[in-house]
């Protein structure tokens, strides 16, 4: 008889984490795969589409590019929260209630010159995701509340406003639950690549500035040091309140960023399904990526090879659109189950009888 | 009257959604497991409830396949969570999108069919001739009445019970109950597997017996909305009985504000039942100490540690 035995071990190199993740990913396909033939559609002929869609072509790599813009900005959003162990589990709401206080401005605002009115509308987006964030902020902080429970459940009341607006007041002319476009000047510039937009360059800058941030200031210090131990944190004298507050207004204003940069530098019009639950996806991110902000762009456009791989599975062989999220969901418990292998030696020993 | 009767027995109906999966995770978190997956499991319950109940017919196999589901992804969220030590918010949260994803996944095919057999009414006799309070309580399907007794046995296994003992000991302080002799690990998989179980359960109640069809994202945050019950119901199961049913209550009150004549723009009622989640959980932080938070809730457990 053998028994596995757990041995505590030291941080393992990066190189030995990175072959670890790697292999969880692969894991990860492997199981994504039986789903697939269990649809009855052939795994390897899929996998073959995914990699071909996003990669086999100029247009697939633009599109690849345009869809990792949001999951970038939602996965700073619920990293920079992740880094005092705060779960920001309501990026989607917080990016909807963004896109909403943006677009209030579109319908009822002057139009404004082109950078103007742009700037006006990206920080609106971030005005109201925070907005939304500091709800179950100040939940947790005045009320101890569980922000997990709350910052989920204000999704469906965010998602719920959207629908108020665009069945009601804002709906288009045509009668669908969507505005009408919005003017030019209200639109992002594309880069003259597809129809990737200026957001990408947003983003990448916030990657750099939260990096410069978390790693090289004092006010980055006092964030990790509240994610690693809260009562070292205290007796470090760190305002904890004011910093977690501080924390979900940026995680909401991240969120909120995605929302508005999705509308005015893609879809030109708020409606129901401005995010295919980008939201959920940067809490994978930025769990993937450790909450490292270089990390997380790497991890964003991997994801959105894969949602938009499930995009042309279910166009091309029919498979439903929920594949998308069964494989994250296979990853993400992939990657968990990897953690051990990381944290501990695995050793076979025989048993004495 | 006939309204409130209405609401009331409507009440009691949809309570019951939420009544099998808040006993089903305070049996979990008893144990000291956080299971966030609850939305998930309650998704494929009600996924694979239906599934067979549309295709055998028979309703007690379509319950027992959605609790055997439920304590099948239980089970999963043990391993993960036990064996596996990993975060259990994270495994929680991955296991919420499993349920969503493959539940849409496989019941595409199935949005838009009716069964053919749903579970009856059973008037109660004598009890459900008595007036407003038989109609309100004495008319539902056997799954209500289930859903009545549930929580006493399950409060009668909690505190009578050596079973029970182990299984609270193991929330509060895992290292000491191993050493009094109660195996940690094995306390903490049933408990999952079994609170994953009545999820499931909930999930088929809510597809084949309440709303009898099955549409993508059925649950709605239901799942979320029993986490945050179990919190309101301080670890409680009797506690919880109450809570199932009042938020029910307080649920078909405001989803009937519009037969009232009041002002309210009707498409904002579908956000009730969350923004109400959220005001019970600000009432029981204002009432005071949740007293029976399991101390151990969502840490994991190293065997080796003990001395």
């Amino acid at each position: 008889m053998y028994k596995i035995k757990l041995e505590q071990r030291e941080r393992v190199s990066n190189q030995q984490d990175l072959i670890i993740t790697l292999a969880a990913i692969g894991v990860a396909l492997i199981l994504s795969g039986i789903f697939i033939a269990l649809n009855g559609v052939n795994p390897f002929a899929a996998f073959g589409k995914v990699f071909s869609s996003a990669f086999g072509s100029m247009y697939g790599i633009s599109e690849t590019l345009l869809k990792s813009i949001p999951l970038i900005f939602t996965g700073l959003a619920v990293a920079i929260a992740l880094n005092s162990k705060i779960w920001n589990i309501g990026a989607e709401g917080q990016l909807y209630f963004g896109a909403i206080t943006a677009t209030a401005y579109v319908m009822y605002g002057p139009v404004l010159p082109a950078p103007i009115m742009i700037l006006t509308l990206l920080a609106l987006g971030a005005i109201g995701g925070a907005f939304w964030a500091a709800i179950p902020a100040l939940l947790k902080i005045k009320f101890k509340m569980n922000e997990v429970i709350s910052t989920l459940l204000l999704n469906y009341v965010a998602m719920n406003i959207a629908d108020y607006f665009l069945f009601g007041a804002w709906k288009g002319k045509d009668n669908f639950p969507y505005t009408t476009e919005f003017p030019d000047q209200a639109k992002l510039p594309q880069l003259g690549f597809g129809r990737v937009h200026f957001g990408i360059i947003i983003a990448l800058v916030l990657v750099v500035i939260m990096f410069l941030v978390i790693y090289y200031t004092k006010t980055g210090y006092k964030l990790r040091l509240t994610g690693s131990s809260l009562k070292a944190a205290k007796y470090a004298g760190i305002d904890i309140k004011k910093m977690m507050f501080g924390v979900f207004l940026c995680s909401g204003a991240l969120a909120g960023l995605a929302g508005i940069v999705q509308v005015i530098g893609v879809e030109y019009k708020l409606h129901q399904h401005i995010s295919p639950g980008y939201g959920y996806t940067g809490i994978i991110v930025a769990w993937l990526a450790r909450s490292n902000p270089f990390v997380i762009v790497i991890f964003a456009f991997f994801l959105s090879v894969l949602l938009k791989g499930a995009d042309s599975l279910q166009i091309a062989m029919g498979l439903p659109a929920a594949v998308g999220v069964v494989i994250q969901s296979l990853i993400l418990f992939a990657i968990l189950g990897s953690e051990l292998f990381k944290n501990y030696n695995l050793k076979l020993i025989k048993r004495s009888k | 009257m006939g309204d409130l009767v209405t609401i009331l027995f409507t009440a009691i109906a949809s309570g019951t959604i939420i009544l099998y999966a808040t006993i089903g995770e305070i049996i979990t978190e008893r144990s000291g497991i956080l299971n966030l997956g609850v939305e998930g499991i309650m998704l494929m319950g009600a996924f694979f409830g239906f599934l067979v109940a549309y295709y055998t017919n028979n309703l007690f196999f379509a319950i027992v396949a959605a609790g055997m589901m439920g304590g099948l992804l239980g089970l999963i969220h043990a391993f993960m969570s036990i064996t596996m030590r990993a975060n259990q918010v994270v495994s929680g949260l991955a296991l919420t999108m499993f349920g969503q994803g493959a539940s849409a996944f496989f019941g595409i095919n199935l949005v838009g069919k009716t069964l053919k057999t749903s579970f009856h009414p059973v008037h109660i006799p004598v009890l459900s001739k008595i007036p407003v309070i038989g109609e309100i309580l004495f008319q539902h399907n056997i799954l209500v009445y289930c859903g009545f007794i549930l929580p006493f046995i399950v409060w009668y296994i909690f505190t009578k019970t050596t079973w029970g003992l182990a299984l609270r000991a193991t929330g509060e302080e895992p290292l000491s109950s191993e050493i009094m002799g109660v195996h940690v690990i094995k306390v903490r998989y049933i408990a999952t597997i079994v609170g994953g179980v009545f999820i499931g359960i909930s999930g088929a109640y809510l597809s084949v017996a309440y709303s009898k069809l099955w549409v993508e994202g059925i649950t709605a945050g239901k799942g979320w909305i029993t986490i945050a019950l179990v919190i309101f119901a301080n670890w409680n199961p009797l506690i919880a009985y109450g809570g199932a049913y009042l938020f029910g209550a307080l649920e078909q009150l405001g989803l009937s504000l519009q037969k009232f004549n009041i002002d309210f723009p009707i498409i904002l009622l579908k956000s009730i039942p969350y923004v109400f989640t959220i005001l019970f959980l600000l009432f029981i932080s204002l009432k005071g100490k949740r007293s029976n938070l399991p101390k151990a809730l969502g840490d994991s457990y190293f065997r080796e540690s003990r001395g």
